[in-house]
């Protein structure tokens, strides 16, 4: 692996990792909504 | 609403304009950084995972200053919104301080020809994550949620011990680390452009952070509101009557 490969690999990670979080954190959010608005509808 | 409600709703609205703002932010830093700031004399092109690295490590040390803020401030008042401060900053911390550790192997690998070593630097870096590991842990320990608060407040202080013993490693140990080059006696160390580059990499991933802060805050409200409302109505209005402090 050359020199750029190694930085390539850096910021390919950094991008991933960042990516991969607010992707998670965006399904959390939806899961949670969804499951608040089923509750709510069962009990209406 | 208190002050840190107040952040809250604000961090909330901009929520959007946040996330634009670091995205172009990184997307100036990669340019500058990749294409705009020198290679180094002694590594060369190598050196460019210096704008990622650090700023990395800089949003753990601020994660777990912002942790050490919410977590005193919660024994100070017992209002929960501070323990939701703490408990969001201590995961995006844990992120980061998990990236650098990465970021620090495939920067070492070339370098020093090893992936790890137990180097001061490397070694008390990986106590800060097994610290706030540790702290996540202890909040999901199934008592009640003040108790869980109080005492994960309590490793949040003792814990953020960790933060000035790992940037001061370099200097009080002797390291294979390189020293620091950017907050020292006399000044940078770094060439201007370098050093500007830097900077705003390091604006980038702060602008990141509040984003990634905003949108945290925002997943836990919701799945606070879910698990209350998954609650029979019993439960719900015994805890109603119980005088909550938000």
């Amino acid at each position: 692996v050359g020199e750029w490969g190694w930085v390539a690999a850096g910021y390919a990670i950094t991008g991933l990792t960042l990516l991969g979080y607010v992707g998670t954190l965006l399904i959390r959010a939806r899961r949670a909504r969804f499951r608040s608005d089923r509750i709510a509808g069962r009990r209406s | 609403m208190g002050a840190t409600g107040r952040v809250v709703g604000v961090l909330g609205r901009a929520e959007r304009w946040i996330g634009g703002l670091a995205l172009a932010a990184l997307a100036a830093s990669a340019v500058m950084s990749l294409a705009v700031a020198p290679p180094d004399a002694e590594q060369g092109n190598l050196q460019r995972l210096m704008y990622v690295h650090v700023p990395a490590a800089w949003l753990a040390y601020l994660s777990f200053a912002v942790v050490f803020v919410g977590s005193v401030a919660y024994l100070r008042t017992h209002r929960s919104r501070w323990d939701r401060l703490a408990a969001a900053s201590a995961e995006v911390g844990v992120l980061f301080t998990a990236l650098t550790i990465a970021l620090g192997m495939v920067w070492g690998k070339p370098v020093w020809g090893v992936w790890w070593t137990w180097d001061p630097r490397l070694t008390t870096t990986a106590v800060l994550l097994l610290i706030y590991l540790g702290y996540l842990a202890v909040r999901r320990i199934p008592e009640s949620p003040a108790r869980r608060a109080r005492w994960a407040a309590v490793v949040g202080i003792v814990g953020f011990a960790e933060v000035p013993i790992v940037h001061l490693s370099v200097t009080w140990w002797r390291s294979l680390h390189q020293g620091p080059t950017v907050v020292r006696l006399g000044g940078p160390s770094l060439d201007p452009i370098m050093l500007w580059t830097l900077l705003l990499a390091v604006a980038g991933f702060t602008l990141v952070y509040a984003y990634l802060m905003a949108l945290r805050l925002r997943v836990g409200r919701l799945e606070e509101r879910a698990v209350r409302e998954a609650l029979s109505p019993d439960v719900r209005s015994a805890i109603a009557e119980v005088p909550a402090r938000g």
